[in-house]
């Protein structure tokens, strides 16, 4: 295959999934500029790591975590996370967070690892039994870890919560 | 409690973002990812770890990381391979090759304008090689890259080639870059003297070359003889023998006469070691000489990666699925006069349309499994092969599409033309171990 069919094969595929990478980045980095950067520069991280996708099965999924991976690097290297900023304006009651704001805030709480499978489960809905076959491990032991991630979210949760009272 | 905050995440999941930018602004912006390489590389260079620790988690079949400080120290040793140290950073196999002594130091340049080209050195088994070369310019260029390789006897006959892997271009602007092309053969080949053929092509620059180079296949093959049976449905089929070469690793299979299935492929064929840890697994799938179809004596050989040089002490052949239909039923029938699809296996095409010469058709698959390439031969319907220049893929919205070029116009009396299946959507699962060793 010469390199420019090669180089459009390889746009065509992530263009195919061009709305799920969007949303996906736009839920870690809430502006559309960003989204639309985490977009290229995905592009460009998966093209170096092209051969995988010709390997695997699940090239959505593939895509996705790579998209995830970069927001979290983003994430990382920024000082602050950026749900921190309304938690440093607010310092009113309970109502002033929203639920959703909470949860964006206790998720990026959770370890790289769990980020992923919580995003992978409940953002793109993947089904258990998917899941398990992507990891490559029993749909028991997967259901399982949703589970402690569940449990360690909904501590985070609390926390949050309590944390908010307090600031 | 649970279902509370399940139901809070799928909320959360659902959130709307309020302006979703254009598709053709997504588009654009996926597009643009392959033209900022230059400014991209340097940042992510620094965080290239994280994401190379994703890739393997999913694939750790694919990737070996070995970084250590000793590797780098006794790569450095090797005579003509301190520049090249960066390239086999990832790879086991090849560092293992290296500190073994299988690299073949050729240093052999040839100058074409203000453009030299050197072939620093190879690594070589019977199977194929791995060829290191360097591109310097007079002044520094984007994209450089060396493409449209060749190799040849040095009598310039042509060498049974099943693959050639020509890399990445450089990144932003260079006047050095140091790559591979990797090569490997359909069946053992002996000569000791090749000649390269390729051309330099970079910004503005698009220059042949031709070097000429000695590298001698240094490394004994380690063969076992298994002979040991295995089920593919009621059939028995045997693994007679697996055969252990520094780059590739062969596993031969012995069909029955007539087999039921048409084998197309191993998805998970893997050799684990005495710890059960995968010791070398599927590359590129069957490749090399033959399939299930063009067996000679029902022997067809299936290749994985190698890991010839890391000692172990035992061996285990496994897989647990094959990519298979039944072999009376391993061709599709197009209709493309009236753009339908006579016969199809397990009904997994559909929309068939006919494109220039060729045709084009949506797969169903829809899990997203399948790879690439399911068009082989294609008859028309007197028996005459018709010639195809290529099958492509696209991705759209509705699915995605397998096309394949046709060099002729199919015309009322070749309609309808009949397609060898190379591979189909369909899987069977025959959990399998085999020790080897």
């Amino acid at each position: 295959m010469s390199d420019r069919t090669e180089d459009e094969y390889f746009i065509a595929v992530v263009q195919a999934y061009r709305q799920d990478l969007y949303r996906t980045a736009y839920a870690f980095l809430k502006s559309e500029e960003a989204a639309l950067e985490a977009l290229q520069e995905v592009t460009y991280r998966a093209y170096k790591k092209r051969k995988q996708i010709r390997q695997s099965n699940y090239t959505k999924t593939w895509l996705i975590r790579v998209m995830i991976n970069y927001c979290q690097d983003v994430l990382r290297k920024q000082t602050r996370k950026p749900t921190m900023a309304y938690y440093d304006e607010l310092t009113d009651g309970a109502e002033d967070f929203s639920e959703t704001l909470l949860l964006d805030w206790a998720i990026q709480d959770l370890s790289e690892d769990e980020q992923t499978l919580i995003f992978l489960k409940y953002f793109h809905g993947y089904t258990y039994e998917e899941l398990a076959n992507h990891y490559r491990v029993a749909p028991g032991t997967l259901k399982s870890r949703v589970h402690v991630c569940l449990d360690k979210l909904r501590e985070l949760l609390n926390e949050k919560k309590g944390g908010r009272h307090d600031g | 409690m649970m279902a509370d905050l399940e139901k809070k995440l799928n909320d959360w999941a659902n959130e709307t973002i309020d302006e979703w930018p254009s598709d053709e602004r997504l588009n654009q912006s996926i597009a643009d990812g392959l033209k900022i390489k230059k400014k991209r590389h340097q940042r992510l260079k620094r965080t290239w770890r994280s994401t190379i620790v994703a890739a393997v988690v999913m694939f750790m079949f694919v990737l070996g990381v070995n970084t250590s400080p000793v590797f780098a120290e006794q790569v450095s040793k090797v005579p003509g391979f301190d520049h090249l140290v960066e390239l086999v950073k990832w790879d086991k196999g090849r560092q293992a090759a290296l500190s073994e002594g299988y690299y073949e130091e050729i240093d052999q340049s040839v100058k074409n304008g203000d453009v030299t080209l050197t072939i620093d050195g190879v690594i070589r088994d019977q199977y194929g090689m791995v060829v290191y070369h360097t591109i310097e310019t007079e002044g520094p260029k984007e994209d450089l890259n060396f493409s449209d390789v060749t190799i040849k006897r040095q009598n310039g006959e042509g060498l049974p080639v099943s693959s050639l892997g020509f890399g990445m271009p450089s990144h932003g602007e260079t006047s050095s870059y140091t790559h591979e092309t990797e090569i490997f053969f359909n069946e053992p080949v002996k000569d000791t003297k090749f000649i390269i053929v390729g051309k330099v092509k970079g910004q503005d620059l698009n220059k042949s070359f031709k070097v000429s180079f000695e590298a001698e296949n240094k490394a004994e093959p380690v063969h076992y003889n298994v002979d040991q049976p295995f089920q593919v449905g009621n059939e028995q089929y045997r693994i007679s023998e697996v055969i252990i070469n520094p780059l590739r690793t062969e596993v031969k299979v012995e069909a029955p006469e007539n087999p039921d299935w048409a084998l197309f492929n191993f998805e998970d064929l893997r050799l684990i070691n005495g710890d059960g840890e995968v010791w070398a697994s599927i590359r590129n799938g069957v490749v090399g000489n033959g399939s299930w179809r063009s067996n000679e004596n029902d022997v067809f050989s299936v290749f994985l990666q190698s890991h010839y040089f890391e000692p172990t002490e035992s061996l285990t052949l496994a897989f647990e699925e094959l990519q298979a239909v039944p072999s009376e039923n391993s061709y599709i029938e197009l209709d493309l006069v009236n753009e339908e699809i006579v016969h199809d296996p397990l009904g997994q095409f559909e929309s068939l349309e006919k494109s220039g010469n060729g045709f084009k058709m949506t797969i169903k698959d829809p899990e997203g499994r399948f790879g690439f390439g399911p068009f082989g031969q294609v008859y028309a319907e007197n028996g005459d092969e018709i010639d195809g220049s290529g099958q492509y893929m696209q991705m759209e919205e509705e699915g995605r599409i397998f096309g394949k070029k046709l060099d002729q116009n199919v015309s009322l009396d070749m309609n309808p033309i009949k397609v060898e299946l190379n591979y189909y959507p369909n899987w069977i699962q025959e959990s399998t171990r085999i020790e080897i060793k």
